[in-house]
C-alpha cells in the first residue's frame, strides 16, 4: 500500500514540475502587455505597451486583434538594469490606440517569437464609455446618440480624405522640414472635428501659423481644403518615424424636418426632434518615414554647434566711444531660414580685454514661403578693462547648409571702440557699474528633473601632479622603515638589560672577563710597586672571582676541590687544572711567607696566569 | 643621539617636499574657469578645466567641477565619468556623493545592489570611504604609533600592563588599513572601469560591427573591462553578462 502511494506522490511532483515548465515564461524571456488606463471615453487615447524583458534583439511583436480600435505605432525604447549583479535588458514597444466604439473592447494576446520560442501576452479588457460631460464648445450638439459607432464608411471615400505630406524625405539633423496635414472635403457639412496630430517623438516642432482654408482641384472634383502646417527638426540620425495623423468628425446628414421653424436650430440635433443626423467618421493618413543623415565630418568648423539652414550674421557695437568702466552693447544678429530657436551664441575671440555678461536674447519670426524664417538677436554687455583703442577681434558663426551640403562660417569684425581714460575719482564712482546686471538675466534653470545639482568647488586645494602616489614615494618608504630599525635596536637592548637583571648567572658570566682583567691590572700595580704580598693576594682574588663568575659560585666558595670538580665537567685539560691548583697554592703560601718576593717571579706568575686563563676562557 | 636627530629631520624635510606645491598658475586657470561657469559659459569653462587636466593636474575638486559642467551641457555620461574620477580622490565629499547619486537616478539604465550581507556591506562602505592616499597615510600612521608605543613600553613600566590591549587594537587598525591599501593598489593596477559617454552604445557578442548586436546601453552606465582588443572593450555588465563595445563609446575612469 505504502509503495503504491509513494508512486503517486512521485508522479504528482513530476507532473507539477512539468506543468510549471510549460508556463508562459519559458526560458529567460518575459513578454507582457499593459495599458495606461482600463476605462476610456471615445475622446481618450489609450497607450499600449508591449514589454519584452530579458533580451533586446527582438523583432517587433505581432499585434493582437484590436477590434474597435485604431492603432498607431509610436516607436520603441530600450533599457538595461543591473540588480544585484544580474543584468536585465528590456525593450518596450509603444502604441497609441483610439477607441472607435463604446462597450467592452478586448485587446487580444500579442505574439512574439524569439529564438524559436513563442510568447504571448494576456488579453486586456477596456471599458469604453461615452463622454458624460456636455461639451462646452459653442454650437456643439448634445450627445444623445445611442447608436453604436460604425467603422469608416467606404461610400463616402471620394467625398473626403486626408493627406499627410512632408517636403523632403531625406534630411540632416536639425534641418527644417515642413509637415503638412490636409483635409479634403466635398459638398458635405461636418461638425465636431477632432484632429489627432502625428506623433513626432524624434523631432522638435514649431508651428507654422494658423490653419489655412482654400479650394483645390483634384481629378474631376473641386475640394474644400483645410491645411495645418508644422515645421519639424529631426533630433537624431537614422530612420525616423512620423505616425499617422487622424481626423474624427461627424458627418451631418440633413433629414426631413417634422416640426416648425423653431426647431431648425441645430442645437436640437436629435433624431427625436428631426433635423440632422450625425454619422461619425474617422480618417487616418499614412505614416511617414524620414531618413536623417549625420553631418559630414570633413571640414567641420570647430565652432559648429548644430545650426542647419541658410543664415546671415551681422554685428554692431553701440556706443563706439565710451569712458573706461562704462558698458557698450555688442549686438549680434543671426537671421535666415532654419531652427532659429536653437541657434547658439556666436563665438567671440579674445575677450580678455572686456568683462562680459550674460547676453539678452530676442527672437523674431518672419516666416515666408511656408517655412520658418527669422532672426535671433544676442545683445551682450561688455565693459572695457583698459583705456585706449580697443578691438573686438572677430565674431564667427558656423552653420551647415543642407542645400549645398557644405559648412559655412560667417565672420564679423574687428570692431573698434575708443575708451576714454578717467580720473581716479571717476573710476571709483563708476565701480557700481561693475556689478553683474542681474535684472537683465532671465534665470531659466533646468526644471526638467525637478532639481539642480550642487554648485562647483571654489578652490582646487588638493591639486597635484599626476603619478604622485604616496606609497611609492622614496621618502615615505624611508620614513616608515627607519623607526622599525630603531624599534629592533631598542628591543635587543631591552632584552639584554632584563637578562642582566633577572639572570644573575648570565650577568656574572658577562662581567667575568672584565672583572678579571681589572683585578690583574691592580695586581700589576702592586707588583710594580714591590708590594709582593698584595700582588699574590690580588692574583688569588682575581682567579677566585673569575672562576666564581664563570661557574656562578660565590667567590668565597672557590676551593681547589670545587674547582677541580666543576672544571673537569667542562673538558678543561688536566694541565690547566694542575696549573690552577698550583697557582692557588702559591698564592696561599705567599700569604704567610716572610721576606721579599722577586719581581722576576711575580712577572712569571702573572704571565702564566694570563696565558692559562685565556686558554681556560675558551672552554668557559 | 645628535646624529640620529639630524638624520630624522632630514627625512622629515624630504617628506615635506613631497607635499603638493601650490602652483600659482594652476590656481589662476581654475578660478578663471569657475568664473566662466558662473556666467553660464559652460563650453568655455569645459575647455579650461580640460586644459588643466591635460597638463597633468590631478584634483578631486577639478574633476567635480568638470562633472558639473558636463551636466549643464546635457552630457550625463561624461558628467558621471568625471564624478567617478573625483570619487577616487575625495570619496566622502557630500556634494559629490549627492550629485553622483542624482545623476545615477536620471540615466536610462539603472544599477541596484540590495542583497549584500550587512557585514560585507559595512566593510565595503568603509573601503569606499577612503582614498588610496588616505589608506596609505592611515596604515603608516597607526604603524608608527604602534612602534612609538612599544618603544615607550620598554622603558615605562606603567605602560607595559596595558601594552597588550593597545598593541592589539593598533594591530587591528594597521591590518585593516593595510588590507584596504593593498586592495586599492591592486584596483589601481589591474582593475579597469569605463563609463559609457555616447548617448547610445551598442553591445555586440564579438568585437565586430558585422556581428548581430546583443543590446543597447545608454550613457552614464559604469562597466568593468575584462579585455581589450584593437578598438574594442570587452565589458562585464553586472555579474554574469558581457559583450563588446567600441572604445569611442566609453571612457576609462
Amino acid at each position: 500500500m505504502i509503495f503504491k502511494r509513494s508512486i503517486y506522490y512521485i508522479w504528482f511532483v513530476f507532473l507539477l514540475g512539468f506543468i510549471s515548465v510549460q508556463s508562459i515564461y519559458a526560458s529567460d524571456l518575459e513578454f507582457t502587455a499593459s495599458v495606461n488606463r482600463l476605462e476610456a471615453t471615445l475622446d481618450d487615447r489609450i497607450i499600449l505597451m508591449l514589454k519584452v524583458s530579458g533580451a533586446q534583439d527582438v523583432s517587433a511583436p505581432e499585434l493582437p486583434t484590436l477590434d474597435g480600435f485604431q492603432v498607431f505605432s509610436s516607436g520603441s525604447s530600450s533599457q538595461v538594469s543591473i540588480v544585484n549583479g544580474k543584468m536585465k535588458a528590456t525593450v518596450v514597444f509603444n502604441y497609441v490606440m483610439l477607441p472607435l466604439k463604446e462597450g467592452v473592447l478586448t485587446i487580444g494576446p500579442a505574439r512574439l517569437t524569439y529564438k524559436g520560442e513563442n510568447y504571448k501576452t494576456e488579453p486586456i479588457e477596456i471599458k469604453v464609455v461615452k463622454d458624460k460631460k456636455p461639451l462646452k464648445k459653442p454650437n456643439a450638439p448634445i450627445h444623445s446618440n445611442n447608436q453604436p459607432l460604425p467603422p469608416s464608411d467606404k461610400d463616402n471615400q471620394d467625398n473626403f480624405f486626408v493627406e499627410l505630406t512632408v517636403n523632403k524625405k531625406e534630411a540632416y539633423v536639425n534641418e527644417q522640414l515642413v509637415l503638412s496635414f490636409k483635409f479634403y472635403k466635398r459638398d458635405e457639412t461636418v461638425g465636431n472635428i477632432q484632429y489627432v496630430p502625428s506623433e513626432t517623438k524624434d523631432f522638435l516642432e514649431e508651428s507654422l501659423g494658423e490653419e489655412q482654408s482654400y479650394r483645390e482641384k483634384r481629378g474631376e472634383s473641386v475640394y474644400d481644403v483645410i491645411e495645418l502646417k508644422r515645421a519639424i527638426f529631426p533630433v537624431k540620425t537614422g530612420k525616423l518615424y512620423i505616425s499617422p495623423a487622424s481626423l474624427k468628425f461627424n458627418l451631418l446628414i440633413r433629414q426631413e424636418r417634422r416640426r416648425g421653424s423653431i426647431f431648425n436650430d441645430p442645437f436640437f440635433d436629435d433624431a427625436f426632434f428631426g433635423g440632422y443626423v450625425r454619422k461619425p467618421v474617422v480618417l487616418e493618413t499614412n505614416p511617414i518615414e524620414i531618413m536623417v543623415k549625420p553631418y559630414p565630418e570633413e571640414n567641420k568648423p570647430a565652432d559648429f554647434n548644430g545650426a542647419v539652414g541658410e543664415f546671415n550674421l551681422n554685428a554692431t557695437v553701440d556706443p563706439v566711444t565710451v569712458k573706461l568702466g562704462e558698458p557698450v552693447t555688442l549686438k549680434m544678429v543671426v537671421n535666415g531660414e532654419g531652427n532659429i530657436k536653437s541657434i547658439t551664441l556666436p563665438e567671440i575671440k579674445e575677450m580678455d580685454k572686456f568683462r562680459n555678461y550674460e547676453p539678452e536674447i530676442k527672437i523674431n519670426r518672419m516666416d515666408r514661403d511656408n517655412k520658418i524664417y527669422g532672426e535671433k538677436i544676442f545683445e551682450q554687455v561688455l565693459v572695457p578693462k583698459e583705456p585706449g583703442k580697443q578691438e573686438i577681434r572677430e565674431i564667427s558663426f558656423s552653420y551647415f547648409n543642407p542645400y549645398t551640403a557644405k559648412y559655412e562660417t560667417l565672420k564679423q569684425g574687428p570692431i573698434s571702440i575708443e575708451v576714454e581714460n578717467v580720473s581716479e575719482e571717476e573710476k571709483n564712482q563708476n565701480s557700481a557699474v561693475e556689478a553683474v546686471p542681474l535684472n537683465q538675466i532671465e534665470k531659466k534653470e533646468i526644471t526638467l528633473y525637478g532639481r539642480d545639482i550642487n554648485f562647483i568647488k571654489e578652490k582646487a586645494e588638493d591639486i597635484k601632479e599626476k603619478g604622485d602616489l604616496l606609497y611609492k614615494n622614496v621618502f615615505f618608504i624611508l620614513l616608515n622603515s627607519f623607526p622599525l630599525g630603531i624599534l629592533i635596536v631598542f628591543y635587543f637592548y631591552k632584552r639584554r638589560k632584563d637578562k642582566f637583571k633577572t639572570d644573575v648567572g648570565y650577568a656574572r658570566l658577562k662581567i667575568a672577563n672584565k672583572a678579571f682583567n681589572k683585578k690583574l691590572q691592580q695586581a700589576k700595580k702592586a707588583m710594580n710597586s714591590g708590594d709582593g704580598k698584595n700582588f699574590y693576594a690580588l692574583l688569588a682574588k682575581a682567579m677566585q672571582e673569575y672562576l666564581g663568575n664563570k661557574l656562578n659560585i660565590p667567590a668565597a666558595g672557590i676551593t681547589s676541590n670545587v674547582v677541580e670538580e666543576e672544571l673537569s665537567h667542562r673538558e678543561v685539560s688536566s694541565e690547566i687544572l694542575h696549573f690552577i691548583k698550583e697557582s692557588f697554592e702559591a698564592c696561599d703560601m705567599a700569604k704567610f711567607a716572610l721576606g721579599n718576593f722577586s719581581i722576576e717571579d711575580m712577572r712569571n706568575m702573572l704571565k702564566k696566569v694570563e696565558n692559562n686563563f685565556s686558554l681556560l676562557d675558551k672552554k668557559l | 643621539m645628535k646624529k640620529n636627530l639630524s638624520l630624522f629631520l632630514l627625512f622629515f624635510t624630504g617628506l615635506l617636499l613631497t607635499m603638493p606645491l601650490y602652483a600659482q598658475e594652476i590656481d589662476g586657470s581654475f578660478k578663471q574657469a569657475n568664473e566662466l561657469y558662473k556666467q553660464r559659459n559652460y563650453q568655455e569653462a569645459e575647455k579650461l578645466y580640460l586644459q588643466l587636466v591635460k597638463q597633468g593636474s590631478v584634483s578631486g575638486n577639478l574633476y567635480y567641477n568638470l562633472g558639473n559642467v558636463y551636466f549643464k551641457l546635457g552630457l550625463k555620461g561624461k558628467a558621471i565619468l568625471y564624478y567617478e574620477k573625483a570619487k577616487k580622490i575625495i570619496p566622502r565629499d557630500k556634494d559629490l556623493t549627492s550629485n553622483l547619486s542624482f545623476l545615477n537616478s536620471i540615466i536610462e539604465d539603472k544599477v541596484e545592489t540590495t542583497k549584500r550581507s550587512f557585514f560585507i556591506k559595512k566593510i565595503k562602505d568603509i573601503y569606499d570611504a577612503f582614498s588610496l592616499k588616505e589608506c596609505t597615510i592611515a596604515a603608516s600612521f597607526f604603524y608608527l604609533l604602534l612602534i612609538v608605543f612599544l618603544i615607550v613600553s620598554f622603558f615605562i613600566q606603567a605602560v607595559r600592563s596595558s601594552a597588550r590591549w593597545v598593541a592589539g587594537f593598533l594591530g587591528v587598525l594597521i591590518l585593516l588599513f593595510s588590507s584596504f591599501l593593498f586592495g586599492k593598489i591592486y584596483q589601481l593596477k589591474y582593475i579597469k572601469e569605463v563609463v559609457i559617454t555616447a548617448r547610445e552604445a551598442t553591445i555586440y557578442y564579438a568585437p565586430s560591427k558585422a556581428e548581430v548586436p546583443a543590446f543597447i546601453l545608454h550613457e552614464g552606465l559604469k562597466l568593468g573591462v575584462t579585455k581589450e582588443k584593437e578598438g574594442w572593450y570587452q565589458v562585464r555588465i553586472g555579474d554574469d553578462k558581457g559583450g563588446w563595445v567600441e572604445k569611442d563609446k566609453a571612457e576609462e575612469i
